[in-house]
């Protein structure tokens, strides 16, 4: 053995103390880059919830208004995949939900970063349409109600109207200030304004002053292409009209003008001397106008008994504002009115089953008025975010 | 005589000089102490670094879960059900989905479910949305089971799909169910209380579910009580600090997490510590 092979005592050392060492330096690494892992992939979760929010935030304000109001019940639309500038994506699918009638939509957001590490974070909300009609009475200003009236409410799609088994679901919401008197309400009462009771004003539920306002309601654009025309409206006695200037007579009590179609636009309505306007109610019919519906002296009459089944809407901004004026007498009404823009009076001592949005509304005609659910699940044009309906769903 | 060549195999197979031993063991202990040293070092370091993930990530867990829970407690507006500096006790969201189906008599609703489960247990409740009013009922589950069972064969959708599960509650009016109509929103909740719990003389966060006797665990340790391993504090929309559980707007919550195991905390032998402090604006 030579001198040099003695001299290597210290090299075993030296291998054995780097081995240990590079042992401990992995080991060191691995926990290092373990708790970057975990951290990062806690930070890439938190981004693909902030994706999936951002994707539900910019499909509420980017509704997709054409293609979402083509769904029918149970259809669902896939909006796909779509990017953020932080490499992050988000996936919308809209499902309708709803029965038929008023709109649900279901709105589930995938979002998802790069990162495997991240997975896929799933947030759910819902968008649902505004009812036209979720009051029995609801006006943008002043709510005046006198001489002896009742309010109630019924489901004419459950059933004929039941006295002894009304509801009380005849609520009233005034965008000023309600006033009640000498008549019995069984429903809530909401003024944005003062609430103020007369002599004889019950109301049976929630009597709310100072509710916060809402958004006027939306004028509906009058119809393009003019105002119906001449052979859509059946001549006989007592009936005149004239489809230049839009107004529709119907005067004397023999006469009864029956309206067939699906849809009408006229400026005016006067339906006076007894006389009858007539709807079949099948199918459904609207009735657009733009200045007035004078049926004060006559009878509307919808024999299908279903008030969804006729509606009167007034449209645009009329040059001539003039007020709307109904009268239930020896044949109940059984209609929806949409004035939003017109002051409306119910002058009636009869029965009225239906619904009104109005500027202004008076009852002062004592007559009875049975509010129909109904019509609260009329599709609508309206659309909300639904309070409360975010959440982030289990598990994801 | 002794031959040259002799001498010199002999001197060539000669041993290690007194003075080259000490001299050669000296440096072998200086070098294996100081291995030894760096191994206790870096065993320490290691177990110190593992711990410190350990708590991390502890905290971290418990900081989602909670905020998760958080976040969806007080959907619909309803309050949190009661709130304390150690502990909180809220409605915890288990199962959503949506009504797709109604029983033509009884107060039974079919459910797509979108998530979770559904439970009818005495700690559970449901809010349904009013579709039209803008409004959550709450009701009690009395009852959840198949659309065979309960009798909703169907969704009212086109397809007549089956509902996933079908629940039925407790209707004191008729007001009740009014305005429950196919498409409104579902959610389940249970009655859940965060706190801390002692187990094997350790603090841990656990979850107690209604009136339960016991905790849940759920992670940790945690430091004591006393400490303040679990610290929340409330304020309002506006944010200011309050003790009103309808007021709440935002929660706080402090967790202090300890390591399962003691470590070298310099020179003293401890666990190791870490808090985080997560901040959730409940959603409502």
């Amino acid at each position: 053995m030579s001198m040099l092979n003695r001299k290597g005592f210290v090299l075993p050392t030296v291998i054995f103390a780097l081995t240990i060492m590079s042992v401990i330096a992995v080991v060191t690494l691995t926990t290092a880059s373990d708790e970057r892992r975990t951290s990062r992939a806690s930070r890439e979760s938190t981004l693909a919830i902030y994706a999936a929010e951002a994707g539900l935030r910019q499909t509420y304000g980017a509704w997709p208004v054409v293609a979402a109001s083509a769904l029918t019940p149970g259809d669902s639309l896939d909006l796909g995949w779509q990017s953020l500038p932080n490499k992050a994506s988000f996936r919308v699918v809209i499902h309708r939900v709803d029965g038929g009638g008023l709109q649900q939509y279901a709105v589930i957001v995938q979002g998802r970063r790069t990162d495997p590490t991240a997975g896929i974070m799933t947030i759910a909300g819902a968008v649902g349409a505004v009812p036209t009609f979720r009051y029995a009475v609801s006006t943008d200003s002043a709510l005046y109600l006198n001489n002896g009236g009742l309010f109630d409410g019924y489901d004419s799609q459950r059933g004929a109207y039941v006295a002894a088994a009304a509801d009380s679901t005849a609520d009233l919401r005034s965008g000023v200030t309600l006033y009640v008197a000498q008549t019995l309400v069984k429903g809530d009462a909401l003024a944005v304004g003062a609430l103020t009771f007369g002599t004889g004003g019950v109301v049976t539920g929630t009597k709310s002053s100072g509710t916060p306002p809402v958004a006027l309601r939306d004028i509906i654009a009058c119809p393009v292409g003019g105002f119906t025309p001449t052979a859509k409206v059946p001549a006989g006695s007592g009936i005149t009209y004239n489809s230049v200037t839009g107004v529709l007579t119907v005067s004397g009590s023999g006469a009864t003008l029956t309206l067939t179609d699906t849809s009408y636009f006229f400026s005016s309505i006067v339906v006076t001397n007894n006389a009858k306007l007539v709807f079949p109610g099948v199918p459904r019919v609207n009735i657009v106008l733009r200045d007035s519906l004078n049926a004060s002296g006559g009878n509307v009459i919808n024999q299908s008994l279903s008030p969804p089944s006729v509606s009167f809407s007034s449209c645009g901004t009329s040059a001539t504002p003039a007020y709307w004026a109904l009268s239930s007498g020896a044949y109940a009404g059984y209609f929806s009115v949409y004035a939003p823009n017109h002051v409306v009076y119910e002058l009636g001592g009869g029965d009225f089953y239906g619904a009104i949005v109005a500027w202004i509304y008076y009852s002062t005609g004592g007559g009875r008025f049975h509010y129909d659910e109904a019509l609260a699940r009329q599709p609508s044009n309206r659309l909300e975010v639904q309070r409360g309906s975010w959440a982030q769903l289990p598990g994801s | 005589m002794i031959r040259p060549q002799a001498h010199l195999e002999r001197a060539s197979r000669r041993g290690f000089t007194v003075i080259e031993l000490l001299v050669s063991m000296v440096m072998g202990l200086l070098v294996l102490t100081s291995v030894v040293q760096m191994l206790i070092v870096q065993g320490r370091s290691y177990r110190k670094q593992r711990e410190i993930v350990d708590i991390r990530e502890t905290a971290r867990e418990a900081s989602a879960l909670l905020a998760w829970d958080l976040r969806q407690s007080a959907i619909g507006g309803s309050p949190l059900a009661a709130i304390g500096a150690n502990s909180i006790t809220i409605r915890s969201p288990r199962g959503m989905g949506t009504i797709c189906a109604k029983h033509p008599t009884l107060a039974r609703y079919g459910l797509w479910k979108s998530g979770g489960n559904i439970f009818a247990s005495a700690d559970d409740s449901a809010l349904v949305y009013q579709v039209g009013r803008d409004n959550w009922q709450a009701l009690k589950i009395t009852a959840v089971g198949t659309p065979a069972a309960m009798g909703v064969a169907s969704c009212a959708w086109p397809g007549a799909r089956p509902p996933d599960v079908v629940v039925e509650f407790a209707v004191a009016t008729k007001a009740d169910t009014t305005y429950l109509k196919v498409g409104a929103p579902f959610r389940n909740f249970r009655r859940v209380q965060y706190a801390e719990f002692q187990l094997n003389n350790r603090w841990w966060l656990g979850r107690k579910i209604g009136v339960a006797a016991s905790y849940e665990q759920l992670t940790g340790p945690l430091v004591a009580p006393a400490s303040n391993g679990l610290a929340f504090a409330y304020y309002d929309t506006l944010g200011a600090v309050t003790v009103n559980p309808a007021a709440v707007g935002t929660v706080a919550f402090t967790l202090r997490t300890e390591s399962y195991k003691s470590t070298y905390v310099g020179n003293t032998f401890a666990y190791q510590r870490d808090s985080l402090t997560t901040k959730v604006v409940l959603r409502r």
